[in-house]
């Protein structure tokens, strides 16, 4: 019931997806430096801290990605109307600005100070 | 529009509609409901609180003026800056966006009024009241004197004993839930309230503008709503939230302010920039250019301007990791702004522009506002910001983005739509001269305040001495204030001007192309007599030709029908229609419900705690009573709109307006609960003093009992909705309330016997906050419950009309994930509590 008119919500999901990741990003950094994982050595100099974050990073990116090429597949359907039509290119081109934002926000998970 | 015989003469439908629709004069203006009277009630409103927070600001520019002056001491001057700053942004900018939205949406989308004229009635009172509680408190003395966002410690009890913070807490929150009801009552219009054929692609663009803020305020407003209550408990009955001594932390209360604190300013910037958007390709001659990327701007904004909190945060010791997400998306933020601003100058430059006056305030808001936008991105750089953090620099640079993307634009839309609020013409010379001078005396103000900034002049001091070298840049400041205020004053007396000597307008004086201007002017209180059908983009069409065509009675809902006031509902995305949205009529109860919630918060305020809870009950009897004219007795199946074609009553639609309201009252009430959650986590992870002495032992049984209970409720709900009508319906509500007793029984078994002292430790704090929430949801779930069972018994629910059991299911649905979630975090963070150290 949450919504019934279907494609409406995907103007939303590039986006909201970003924020989730903001969110989660954000919290395990917190979660970890509680933990010292800063301070726990796993791969050669890089610890746990920053495997943690920098695999957070590249999921998101990826489920970015996705949803970015799924939404591409319903760009551009002949059975579409033109209000869908619409709602696709807004989410589309939303999904990637998002991509594209996440690729920026984040990217500092790579060599910042994290605790 | 295809031809429709009119039933009734246009002078007869007018007559007919007036007489439902109209407000009625003396003191039963007190029931109007009508969004046209709102709207303009929130318009003037939020003039008079400028004016008064103009009045402070100028009270500070006087002080400022020169060194060591004894104009004010410290503490008065604290109230007057709190006092500035608060009325500013929550009685003024925010209620004054909010009057043009309600008063101008339902014209541009075609529509007769809101979705919930009742709630916009409710939502006014709120925040007048809420408002006058803060006026009058500082006329008596006890203004709160913390600054406009509040923090703690200094906020707290040790350092504020008076009731100064309890009246910004109390009175501000009382404001935000005005503006939570507002929110929902546009984001549902603006989606189910549209005329026949206005699909997405076609809706004007302010609508997108509305819709995606009005997400934002159901998204942005409950953190601080929660951070109020917070400081608000631990005032009042020393829960340590903020108090690290007690695992409490300070920056928690920064956090829950700037989480609202930032998106507010796109809040704010956004309703501008939509009007913007509607009346600068008016004076273009052509519609707004890139139309979709617009949309896609704002949508981008709407969830970047969430990423960017920490940025007034920079010096409280952050790690540079986190501080690195707040920069980039301070930065990238730009980049919808910038879309924004080149879809205006590309839809002039394709145009044929006429400089009429209200586009004066737009190169006016072009001026100032990119030098804001600019010093902006200079502050979101972490090593300039730790050089500027707390100087006069973030003052000049929050008053160019706010007087530049808020208070010119917004004049400029009062300009342009002055002729269609009172039906009088604009002259051109004392406008003018209003706005030169507003723009000289502002740039002479806060120009020369990037300077004092940046030769280090701290915010908030009430004086300074003069060998620092501040004190000719703060007069000249303080010289140009003073010409800006003669500058808003001679604007405030040209519009009164206009208003009451004016000659009058033709209809469309500006020759626009979007709906509102399909009407007389000043509009009925009907708008529309008949409702439009549109076949293409909402700012393409032609107001003149349409007008007359609706006055014929030419279009939808040509009629009355049993006195009722009607409205066309549609479906989401292609616009078609759905439902015959039968409105409520004049009524007191929205004043009466604010008035009683008024009490709560004045029983609170004066520490009348018992009586307080008193009044909850109250308020939701006050609400009740509103369902009493609503819903219908029998089924009554679809009903003409005209044109052949007929529609159900919202009451027997699967996609009532009132059921998205409840989707949108539960994703605010959502991302409040989501903010105590972080807030508990957050504590762990970097407040001091962790963990407690004692830990609170939940034990096994009640929180398995809480949640069973609140499934079993949620599945009684449903059961009782599957058979509507049938024998097992009424019993499976009653399980359901009983069920959500059983689940409060719980809950409150929990408090008294699994948590130690909650004054002791924020720990046991946090779970007590979190158990009282969830306990109060399973006492609104009895309420719904109870509310399904009588609206049952009255007949007002069928297998055709099940609406009210519909919007209670979703509450039950949401309480009971809401304590699923809630057990697990609570056993969560006891188990995790003694785990690390806070770094």
């Amino acid at each position: 019931m949450i919504f019934p008119s279907g494609r409406l919500v995907h103007v939303a999901a590039g986006f909201s997806v970003w924020a989730i990741i903001f969110a989660l990003i954000y919290g395990m950094q917190g979660v970890g430096c509680r933990l010292d994982w800063d301070k726990v050595i796993i791969l050669d100099t890089i610890s746990l801290q920053r495997v943690q974050l920098v695999a957070l990073y590249v999921a998101g990116l990826c489920v970015l990605m996705t949803i970015y090429a799924c939404l591409s597949k319903h760009k551009g359907r002949p059975e579409q109307n033109a209000p869908r039509r619409f709602v696709t290119a807004v989410a589309v081109y939303g999904a990637l600005a998002a991509f594209a934002a996440g690729g920026l926000s984040f990217v500092g998970v790579m060599w910042l100070t994290a605790c | 529009m295809r031809a429709n015989k009119p039933m009734l003469s246009p002078i007869r439908l007018h007559k007919d509609l007036s007489a439902i629709w109209d407000t009625r004069p003396g003191l039963q203006r007190l029931a109007s409901v009508n969004h046209t009277t709102l709207g303009k009630r929130f318009i003037v409103t939020a003039i008079v609180f400028f004016a008064i927070g103009g009045g402070l600001a100028m009270l500070i520019r006087a002080q400022l003026a020169t060194s060591q002056s004894a104009f004010m001491e410290a503490g008065l001057y604290a109230q007057i800056f709190t006092m500035h700053g608060t009325v500013m942004m929550f009685l003024f900018a925010i209620p004054l966006f909010e009057g043009f939205a309600i008063y101008l949406l339902p014209k541009l989308v075609g529509a007769r009024d809101f979705a919930f004229p009742r709630l916009t009635a409710y939502s006014y009172w709120c925040y007048l009241f809420g408002g006058s509680m803060l006026i009058v408190g500082m006329l008596a003395g006890v203004a709160p004197d913390s600054g406009w966002f509040m923090y703690t410690p200094l906020s707290s009890r040790t350092y504020m004993p008076g009731i100064n913070a309890d009246l910004w807490l109390l009175g501000i929150t009382f404001v935000e839930i005005s503006a939570i009801c507002t929110a929902v009552e546009i984001a549902v219009s603006v989606l189910k309230v549209r005329a026949p054929g206005m699909s997405l692609d076609r809706m004007p663009i302010f609508a997108w503008y509305m819709l995606i803020v009005a997400f934002m305020m159901l998204v942005g407003f409950p953190p601080l709503i929660l951070g109020s209550i917070l400081l608000e408990v631990e005032r009042a009955f020393d829960l340590p939230f903020f108090d690290p001594k007690r695992g409490g932390d300070p920056l928690l209360w920064q956090h829950l302010f700037w989480l609202f604190g930032h998106p507010e300013v796109y809040i704010i910037f956004l309703p501008a920039a939509g009007l913007v958007s509607t009346f600068l390709p008016v004076f273009a001659g052509r519609p707004l250019a890139g139309y979709i990327a617009v949309v896609i701007a704002v949508i981008a904004m709407g969830f970047l301007s969430f990423g960017l909190w920490v940025h007034h945060m920079y010096a409280t010791g952050i790690p540079h990791l986190g501080l690195s997400f707040f920069a980039a998306a301070s930065v990238l933020v730009a980049v919808p702004t910038a879309v924004q601003i080149f879809a205006w100058i590309a839809t002039l430059a394709h145009g044929t522009p006429r400089f009429s006056l209200p586009m004066l305030y737009v190169f006016g808001m072009f001026f100032v506002f990119v030098i804001g936008g600019l010093t902006g991105v200079m502050l979101a750089i972490v090593p300039f910001n730790l050089q500027a953090h707390d100087t006069h620099f973030v003052v000049a640079h929050l008053h160019y983005v706010l007087i530049g993307g808020f208070v010119l634009p917004m004049i400029g839309a009062a300009y342009y739509w002055l002729p269609h609020i009172t039906g009088r013409r604009p002259s051109r010379v004392m406008s003018n001269i209003g706005f030169w001078t507003i723009f000289a005396g502002f740039n002479v103000t806060f120009l020369a305040m990037h300077l004092t900034g940046l030769k280090g002049m701290p915010r908030r001091v009430h004086t300074y001495l003069p060998e620092y070298g501040w004190e000719a840049l703060n007069f000249l400041s303080s010289f140009g204030s003073f010409i800006m205020a003669i500058g808003f004053a001679i604007a405030a007396l040209d519009l009164l001007l206009i208003v009451r000597f004016a000659p009058r307008s033709t209809r469309n004086p500006w020759k626009a192309a979007t709906l509102e201007w399909a009407m007389p002017i000043p509009p009925p209180s009907y708008n529309f007599a008949s409702l439009p059908k549109i076949f293409r983009r909402a700012d393409t069409l032609e107001p003149s030709t349409m007008a007359a065509e609706l006055a014929g009675g030419m279009g939808y809902l040509a009629f009355t029908r049993n006195g009722q006031m009607e409205t066309l509902g549609v479906e989401m995305v292609g616009g078609n229609t759905e439902q015959v949205i039968v409105l409520p009529r004049q009524t007191y109860l929205p004043l009466i419900t604010a008035a009683t919630t008024g009490v709560f918060f004045l029983l609170m305020l004066f520490k009348f705690y018992w009586l307080a809870l008193v009044a909850i009950p109250l308020v939701v009897i006050c609400f009740l009573f509103w369902t009493r004219d609503t819903g219908l007795r029998a089924d009554v199946g679809p009903v003409p709109i005209g044109h052949g074609i007929v529609a159900p009553y919202h009451s027997e639609s699967a996609d009532a307006p009132s059921s998205w309201a409840m989707a949108f009252t539960l994703v605010a009430d959502a991302m409040l609960y989501a903010s105590l959650l972080f807030g508990g986590l957050f504590l762990w992870a970097s407040a001091p003093n962790w963990p407690p002495a004692e830990l609170p032992a939940l034990g096994v049984v009640l929180p398995i009992g809480v949640v069973a209970a609140a499934l079993a409720a949620m599945a009684s709900g449903i059961l009782a909705l599957r058979n509507v009508g049938g024998a097992v319906s009424i019993p499976a509500l009653a399980l359901c309330a009983a069920c959500h007793a059983i689940a409060l029984a719980c809950l409150f078994t929990l408090a008294v016997t699994g948590i130690p002292s909650f004054t002791q430790h924020a720990l046991s704090a946090v779970i007590m906050v979190v158990i009282i929430y969830l306990a109060a949801h399973h006492a609104m779930g009895v309420v719904f419950a109870l509310f399904g069972v009588a609206r049952m018994i009255s007949g007002k629910v069928s297998a055709r009309r099940t609406l009210d059991l519909r919007i209670g299911n979703q509450w039950h649905l949401y309480t009971a994930g809401a304590n699923f979630i809630g057990v697990l975090f609570m056993v969560g963070l006891i188990a995790i509590a003694g785990t690390g150290a806070a770094p």
